[in-house]
Parts: C-alpha cells; structure tokens; sequence
C-alpha cells in the first residue's frame, strides 16, 4: 500500500500498482486496549480497476481486508 | 481556480472534563491549556448535568488569554424519548438559566426537560442540536422524519437565531455521510450548520482511562460490550487544522467562530456579596452592626479597658464597613442568637473569630485584646477577601440549626433559593480509584478489598498518580498479571485533583443575596439537602460567602452533661463562663486527661504532664502545638524547654518579641507567620498572606528560594537586619510548613477543653455518661470503663428495667453517682428499638420476664437477641436461661401477646455462663463490661509463662520489659518519620509504645491485625508516663474485640 499523508493512495497487489480512486469511507475502531491491541484505521477505497476494496492500517501495517465486486 | 482551504476549527463547543463525571477524565485547566497550545482561540465546557468546572475553566483559560465558553449538557423529552441538548449561555442571565435547567433536573428530581421548560429559560442561550445521540441523528438513524420535522420546528420556535445543528466527526463508519445529512437538514430549515467534535479527553493517550471509567460507571467490566462505551479513540484534542480535513465544510467551521464570539461574559464579580439581613427601619446594615457592638460594650468590658476596646472596635467596624461585610456580622449573629434561644451550645473560630465585633455580638467566648488575638489577618488581606468563620454547633442539634438557616435565609421557594450547602469535591485516591479501575478490570470485590487492606496506611491515602510508590504491595497481591499492569498505568494517568462526584460539604453553608443559580446548579443530597454544584474555593471565587456550621460532638457531650447535672444536682451551668479551678489544672497538669477536648490523645496526656498549664491561654498554646506545623518546625520541643525553664527565651531579633512574645519566640501559629512578615520584614497584610500560602505549598527548601530572597531583602530594609538573621528568621517560618491552628481557632478550642476538664473534675458521673452516649473522643468505651473504675464511678450494668435509651447518672445505694448502661449501647439495638423499650416500661411497668417484654414490644429478633446475650435480663434469668426462653417463644408464635398458658417448656440444665464467657459477650456486644474484671485478668498464668510483667508493675523506667496488653489505640502520623504509636491496656493502667519504622515493617502483619500484644523493650520516662520502645512484638490471641482508635 502507497499513502499520502496517512491516506491510502494507490494499491500494490500481485506485483501491480492500482491507484485509489477515491475514498468513499473512513472510521476506526479502538481496538481492546487491555489486550495490548493497538487502534486500526479502516478505509474503503475504490480502485482505479474498478474494484471496492477495503483495508485496514494497524501499527504502520496494511491488511487487505475485504474486496467487493 | 482551486478552492481555498479553511485554516481549521478556531472553537471547541462540545468538551467534557471529569466534572461529567465518568464521561470525561480531563480537568478544565488541562483541557484549556491543551486548547491554547495547539492554537484555539475559544473553548467551551458542556459537561452533562454540570457546570462545577465553570469558575476552574474560567480561570484557566483566561489566564491562557483564550476564551472560556460555559454550557452543560442536559437531556430533553419529546414524545417519550430522551435526548441530549448542549447549551450554551452568552450572558450572566443565559449562565443562570442553564443553573436554573439543572437544577429541575438535578434537585427537583425531573429525568428529562421539557420544551416548556426550555421556551420558559432560554433568554441568551444558544442551543446545539447535540452528537450523535441528539435528536437529529436518532431520528434520522430510526427513521422518525415526522418528528424530526416537528422537533426541529418547535426548536427554531423557541431558540430562535440562537440554535444551530450539530456537526461531529468521531470516527465511526458514515460520520462523513451522516456529517452532509445533517448539514442537508439545517439547510433545509435554515439553521446554520456548526462544526462541533465531541472531545472527552485532553490527549489520545486518555483513551483507555476514559473507556474504564465508563465502564466503572456502567457497572460493566472492559470485557463486556456496552452502548455506552467508546469504540474509537477519537474524542481528543486536535489540531485545529485536522479538522478542515476532516470535516470539510468551511461554513460549519466559520459558524463555530461566529457562535463562540457571541458567548463571552464576565463571571468573576469584583467583591464577595454577603446575604441580605433585616434591620430596624432608618437604619443601615453598617450603622445596626455599630449600634449592636456599642450597646454591649459597657457591660462587657471594665471601664479601664474600655476606651481600648471601643477604639479596636471602630478600626474593625470600618474595615468591615469597607469590605460590605457588616450583613454577614449580622447574619452570623441572627444564628448564634437562635442558638443561644434554644440552649444548643455553639462557638465560632477563625480568623474573623479574633473580632471584639464577634466577642461583642456574643459569637465568640474569648476575649481578644488579653488574648492577643490578631484581627488583621481576617480582612487586611488585599480587595477581595473571605470572612473566614466557622460556627462549632452541638453535633446532635445541628439540624435544628440547619434547619432554622435555611427557613430564615432560604428565601423563595421553587427555583430561587437563597440557601443551601456548598459541594465537596471529592477527588480519587488510590483506594477509590483502584476499586472502579479494578471493578472495570474485572478483578473481584474480594480481590480490591484485600488490595485496598494490603495498602494499609502507608500507601492507602496517596494520590493515584503515585502509585508507582505502592507497586510492590499491588504486587504481592496480583503478582505479574496482565491486570497489574494495567491497573497500575490507569491509575498514575489520572490526574491530580480528579474529580470523582460531589458531596455535602461537612458544614459549609451558603447563604446568597440572590437566587443561588445565578452562581451555580443545585443537586439534591442522598439525605435531602440543597447542595450548591461548586466546591467552597469556586463558590468564594463566584461572590458567595460560605458560613461553616459544623457539627462538634464534644459540644453535645457538654450540652449532654449539663443536662445530667440539672438532673441530678439541681443547677444549670453555664458551659463557657465556668470559674477557674485550680483543681482543674492540676487534672490537666498529672496528664489526667483521658475524655477531654482535643487533649486527650497518649502524645497529648504526655505534652499535659510536660507543659503543666494554669490558663487557658497556655492551654490554647498546647493545643496548638501539637501540629503538622509546630512538629514539623520543630517549634514544639524549643516551646517545652522555654516554657518549663530549662532554656531562656531568645529572639532571632528583638523586632520579633511584639510577635512571637507569648509563645516563647516560637512560631505555632498561622497568624504568626503573618505578624512576623508585617513587623520584621516589611510586608502588608495582603502580601502576608500570599507568602504563608506559598511557603505552604512549596515542597522543598529549593521551592521557597524565591520567597526567602524577597523576604531578606525586605527585612534588611525593614529592621536593619542582617543577611544571617533574616535566613534564620525566614527558617523559622518556614519550618511552619503545612497545617496550623489560627491563634483564635486554638483559644476557642481552649474554652471548650477547659470545660470538659472542669465537668469531669466536678461531675465525673455526669461527665461520663454523656461522654459514653457521645463518645466524642477515640478511646474504645472498656478503656472508658477503665477511666470509670479509676475516678471512683461505678458503672451498672445493662438492666431491662432501669437502663435508657442512652447512658444516664444513676445514683447509688450510697447516695454517690454511677453511669448505667445504655440500651442503645449493645449492637444491634437501634435507638428506636431502645425507645420502644423504654415507652412501654413508663407505661406498662416493669418487665417481670423475657416473656413479658416479647409480648409489650415489637422489636426485630436480632434486637431481642442482642440484649440478652449483653445481659440485659440478668436480673430476672440466667443469660442462658433467658436465650432459650426467646428462641421457643418465637418458635411457638406467642411472640404478639399474652396467651392463657405458658408455652414455653422449662429450658434443659445447662452450665451458667463463666465469668470469661461473661466478660467476653459484654465486649463483643457492648465494647464495655460492668464486671470488675479486665479481660486481661483472664490470661495472668498464661501471660506469666511468656515472662510478661503486668502493666501495673511498670512503675519506673528500666532497661528492658516484656510486657502485654489490650490494644486500645494505633497511630501512624505522616509525621513521624514512618513510626507507629499504640496504646496497650490492662485495667486501669495504659502504656504508650513507640514502635520504629523498623519494627513496624519487620512485624507488620501482627500489628496490624493483634489485639493483644505482648511486647519487649526499652522502657523510658515521658512526662509523668512510662512508655516502652519496642523491639519485638507477639500477638497473644484473645475472646474479647476491643475496638480501640485505629489510624494505622
């Protein structure tokens, strides 16, 4: 993943860079603190391949975590 | 051409500090201070149900040169359902509406407001539709459009221009697209949009301690789901710029500004404003005060002293006069003459109580001008002062007084009180904090409550952002565990000063010109009361005058003896004009001081039999004496050795002999700290008092550096001193660090000891039965029985036919005195048990059999149970006896009433009660025993194996004992260094023993828990007492639970 200014900007996947198209949403969720979890940051982004994907940043990590057709 | 990009969000208009009690974990003063750094220029409180944090942030913020904004948060009722509402005043008046909105919630006990309610209080007040459980985004989230449309209608009706929808972004999935709906919807019905994110906590960091605080609330541990928990950590303090990006509709950023810049007023007035009081017609409040003074001034003072006194009088009354305070003389007397109306006995101290004004109006007992009592400190103090003066009521009548206050200057009913207490905050300490941090941790009740013990007084009253210093004993209880971990973190991130919920002040009454929400809401208390939602420092800093009214049991206990004597003797005494009797002193002098006020401790009986005093002059300075700051000063060993001779008296400089002349050249009070700054170095008044309070607050020598340099620079101007002399001068007021009696404070406390001394002296049966149905002091009621057996007064046992409600002299078959003991005396039987007892017994007659009080009373069956076993019918069975007849009674339901044949079978043969079985139910049911035994008697063989020489042998200091008895009393004072103090007793003997930090931590555990202790060492001669340095200890195990003074 490829960020500007924290934002997700574009996508490298299977050895290909997709760029963001947009960001259609953003929010996060605390994480449960008293196990150690740290804050994850979740974005929903669409592709400029035209997919939906979204994803979430946990301590400077990327995890893909789900793709929409 | 690109768009400009808003600069950010210049207010913030939806915080909470911890005055949301649960909802927030931020001060006012952090959360402003984290505003202005980051660049606000505005920010606003809107606590829920609050705005105790109004004069705080006010304070704060101006200081940060940002703008304060006061609101609250409070919820509202449409159609049955309740939302939150944020408002915001712009005036004094919309201030007061917003008091007068939480009021109705808060103490008339209404769940929500209603739009009456807010149509009828909303003049400069401007209303924020609320976050996301206000009623736009509910409605819009349940789908309910109809009434979103009526409600937004009725809004606009009431609020006018003054309402703007809401706008927050808290990091929840489709806060952006719920932002453009709502924005949609104020467009919609023309109102503006305003950018308003909710903030909980001063920084990101606060997160956790902000989610385990709500779930303390909720009851709920973090592993439990709640809708009330948060679920991201967005409610901190951004940077202002963030928010552009993150809500990104400059009209709504701009609509913040332009609200804010509407909501500035003044709140802190210029003067303190003393109630309204009536007087005669033609005359002012100033010119009554005058008159009242005047009038009683020929038959108070001799005519030699007169012309002195009046002379002192007029410089107080224009003083007074100046400040505007001649109404709150008035209003202070109108209370002390109700008092006096109603024989309740009443005495003030404080500054103000230093007055002739106040000696004149008869509020205080102590004559100023040969007292040396200093008025200046009261209102010299610079413009805005406080008349300090704190009004000592007979415990048991306080509320007769209270009462009466709040009829006399409650002022209008409804909405407009005049009258009520000020709040106490109270703040977290280790042990509260680690119950609901613990509880949200999900550690069990058994767990924090051992936690809680395992503290002990060494690290259970610390501060909870130091429990650093307690890890080692949270982890002999929790080990490694994950839990400690975090339990230790929440707690040194809370705050200092954090404040948990607000409670009664223990006297501090308001009394207001004007209706109390012009300064504060009010709450309704557990038991009743008016309670202003400021603490007394916010309420003085708001203009109001708090009058303490503080109940004292040892004035009970003389109202109590005085009864006794009138009863018993015919005469009526009068408590604060009682003669001076040798006989007194010399009590005093032996250290015979057990019972009496304020000199009655083990270290104070010691000071007693050091100090000898002959007047109460003396009497004020050893009570005085005996305080963080005269000990700490170290004032309090140089005071005995100049006052019993063994050292001359010096002055550091003869400018200090005005001072400090009567106390030696030491330094034991308050007002001397003062008197030296004014007379030695120069100071005003004002300034005065501004350096005691930092030299209070300085904690290290390096903390006070500033104040020394100015003060020698000053005195060198001042006296012509030199650079060496004003160090040691400013040492020696330096060393009066921390808490100290005012000189007034201290003689008035004199009065009320002399006269314990004198009741004891003269009707020591009198004297101890009101002192055991008091019990003002803290010593356990067998010592008090000891105390009995030593002056000679009998003590009857507990009687079903003769014993009251409370204690009473008793006269013996001798004609002398004796104290019987009380029914309310056992444990278990309320008072209302006892009365019941004793109404039946005037009515009925005599109780003849167990039986026969079954039948006349109703009384629970522990109640029941409860005097027999404390032998309340020895004189009619055997304790046993009287138990079985009980138990089959109940069993056979002839419980109500007196049936025709007696069910109860003859009880089987059982042993009668041994004199140790006796004993022990009488202590453990009573604390006390009529018996003449101790309940050392019990174990002299087994005490003598251990090689333990009885107390009452100890007559002579030597170099090593081994000795044993009763815990009686522990004390642990922060200012002995981590030494521990305890009283051990067998009969009428006690002994003091000093244990060391060492052994203290060496036998911690059985001196903790031992309630007889046998201990080995040194023993040394301490005034006209034996008392032992220990070097070890052992607990001998024992029946009888003497619950003696524990502060350990």
């Amino acid at each position: 993943m490829i960020t500007t200014k924290h934002t997700p900007s574009s996508l490298q996947w299977q050895g290909r860079t997709v760029p963001v198209k947009l960001v259609l949403r953003r929010w996060s969720h605390a994480g449960r603190w008293w196990l150690g979890e740290a804050e994850r940051h979740y974005y929903l982004v669409e592709l400029a391949n035209g997919w939906t994907v979204e994803l979430y940043q946990q301590e400077g990590a990327w995890v893909l975590f789900a793709i929409q057709d | 051409m690109g768009t400009v990009r808003h600069p950010g969000l210049s207010a913030l208009l939806d915080v909470h500090s911890f005055f949301s009690f649960g909802k927030g974990v931020s001060s006012p003063a952090t959360l402003a201070g984290c505003a202005a750094e980051l660049g606000y220029r505005y920010v606003a409180l809107t606590d829920e149900l609050n705005t105790g944090g109004a004069a705080e942030l006010w304070r704060a913020a101006t200081t940060l040169g940002i703008t304060p904004i006061i609101g609250t948060t409070v919820p509202f009722m449409h159609e049955g359902m309740t939302f939150p509402l944020l408002v915001l005043a712009a005036s004094r008046l919309g201030y007061t509406h917003l008091n007068h909105l939480l009021t109705l919630l808060l103490y008339d006990g209404q769940n929500a407001l209603t739009l009456d309610q807010l149509a009828i209080y909303n003049q400069d007040v401007f209303a924020l539709t609320g976050p996301r459980g206000g009623f736009p985004s509910a409605l819009i989230a349940s789908r309910r459009f109809a009434q979103l449309s009526e409600l937004m209608r009725e809004f606009k009706t009431i609020f006018r221009d003054r309402l703007y929808v809401q706008l927050y972004f808290d990091e929840h999935p489709d806060d952006q697209r719920r932002m453009r709906t709502l924005r949609a919807l104020a467009h919609h019905h023309q109102l503006p949009a305003v950018a308003a994110p909710q903030v909980r906590y001063a920084h990101k960091d606060d997160y956790p301690l902000y989610d385990a605080l709500r779930c303390a609330r909720e009851g709920v541990s973090v592993h439990t789901p709640h809708p009330s928990r948060p679920t991201t950590r967005a409610h901190y303090v951004r940077k202002p710029g963030e928010w552009a990006n993150l809500m990104p509709f400059p009209d709504a950023l701009q609509n913040a500004e332009t609200l804010a810049k509407q909501l500035s007023f003044e709140l802190e007035p210029e003067r303190l404003i003393p109630p309204r009081v009536e007087v005669p017609e033609g005359s002012t409040p100033a010119e009554h005060l005058q008159n009242l003074c005047l009038a009683a001034l020929p038959e108070t003072y001799p005519s030699d002293m007169r012309a002195k006194a009046e002379g002192r009088l007029h410089d107080e009354l224009a003083i007074i006069h100046y400040h505007g305070f001649a109404e709150f003389f008035l209003a202070v007397h109108e209370v002390m003459a109700f008092c006096y109306s109603r024989a309740i006995l009443a005495s003030a101290r404080g500054s103000a109580a230093a007055s002739i004004t106040c000696y004149l109006l008869g509020i205080t007992h102590t004559e100023p001008l040969a007292n040396g009592l200093v008025f200046e400190r009261f209102l010299h103090a610079g413009k805005r002062v406080t008349p300090d003066l704190d009004i000592d009521i007979a415990s048991a009548r306080r509320d007769e007084v209270l009462a009466w206050v709040e009829q006399r200057f409650g002022g209008p009913k409804g909405g407009h009180a005049q009258e009520a207490m000020v709040a106490n905050r109270i703040t977290y300490r280790i042990r509260s904090a680690l119950q609901d941090l613990g509880r949200a941790l999900g550690l069990p009740a058994e767990l924090r409550n051992h936690l809680s013990r395992v503290l002990g007084r060494d690290y259970g009253n610390i501060r909870p952002h130091h429990a650093r210093d307690a890890e080692a004993r949270v982890m002999e209880v929790l080990g490694e565990a994950p839990a400690k971990h975090w339990l230790l973190r929440l707690l040194t991130s809370i705050e200092p000063g954090f404040t948990r919920h607000f409670a009664p002040h223990s006297g501090g009454v308001i009394l207001s010109r004007h209706a109390l929400s012009h300064y504060a809401a009010q709450f309704r208390s557990a038991n009743g009361m008016r309670v202003l939602q400021v603490d007394k420092e916010d309420a003085e800093w708001l203009g109001l005058i708090k009058l303490d009214l503080l109940g004292l049991r040892m004035l009970s206990c003389l109202e109590r003896a005085r009864e006794e004597v009138m009863r018993t003797c015919g005469q009526w005494l009068d408590v604060f004009a009682l003669p001076d009797d040798p006989e007194v002193w010399a009590d005093i002098a032996r250290g015979d001081t057990l019972t009496l006020f304020q000199i009655e401790s083990p270290r104070q009986m010691v000071i007693s039999s050091q100090l000898k005093p002959r007047c109460k002059a003396h009497l004020a300075h050893q009570i005085a004496i005996h305080r963080p700051g005269p000990i700490v000063g170290d004032a309090m060993r140089t005071f005995r050795r100049r006052h019993t001779g063994q050292e001359p008296t010096r002055y550091l400089h003869p400018a200090l002999e005005r001072c400090l002349g009567d106390t030696y050249g030491t330094v034991i009070y308050q007002d001397q700290v003062l008197q030296v700054a004014v007379h030695f170095a120069g100071y005003s008044w004002g300034e005065a008092d501004t350096l005691r309070k930092r030299l209070n607050r300085a904690e290290t020598v390096h903390d006070s550096e500033e104040e020394r340099e100015a003060f020698v620079t000053r005195a060198k101007q001042h006296v012509n001193t030199t650079r060496e002399q004003a160090d040691a001068v400013f040492d020696a007021i330096r060393g009066f660090h921390g808490y100290g009696f005012v000189r007034s404070h201290a003689f008035a406390f004199a009065e009320v000891a002399y006269a314990s001394a004198w009741f004891k002296h003269h009707h020591p049966a009198a004297w101890m039965a009101a002192f055991f149905t008091e019990h003002p002091g803290m010593w356990p009621r067998e010592t008090l029985r000891q105390e009995c057996k030593r002056l000679g007064v009998a003590l009857f046992p507990l009687d079903i036919n003769c014993s009251g409600v409370a204690f009473h002299a008793e006269r013996n078959e001798d004609g002398t005195l004796g104290v019987r003991v009380a029914l309310s005396a056992v444990t278990g039987v309320s008072e209302e048990v006892a009365r019941r007892v004793l109404e039946s017994r005037l009515l009925g007659g005599r109780y003849t059999s167990v039986d026969d009080l079954q039948a006349r009373v109703k009384a629970p069956l522990d109640a029941l149970e409860a005097l027999v076993k404390a032998g309340a019918f020895d004189t009619l069975h055997d304790r046993r006896t009287a138990y079985y007849r009980l138990q089959a009674l109940t069993h056979t339901h002839a419980a109500q009433g007196q049936t025709l044949f007696d069910l109860v079978p003859e009880p089987p043969r059982v042993a009668r009660l041994t004199l140790s079985e006796r004993l022990a139910l009488d202590v453990n049911t009573m604390g006390l025993s009529a018996l003449a035994v101790h309940p050392m008697e019990t174990l002299r063989y087994q005490l003598k194996e251990f090689g333990v020489t009885p107390l009452t042998q100890l007559t002579h200091p030597r170099e090593w004992v081994r000795t044993a008895g009763l815990v009686v009393a522990k004390q642990k004072p922060p200012t002995a260094g981590g030494a521990a103090f305890y009283v051990i007793e067998d009969g009428t003997q006690r002994v003091h023993v000093q244990v060391s930090p060492e052994v203290w931590q060496a036998c911690n555990r059985v001196l903790r828990d031992a309630r007889l202790l046998i201990v080995q060492g040194r023993a040394i001669q301490e005034g006209a007492f034996i008392a032992i340095r220990a070097e070890q200890v052992w607990e001998v195990p024992v029946e009888v639970k003497v619950k003696g003074y524990d502060f350990s």
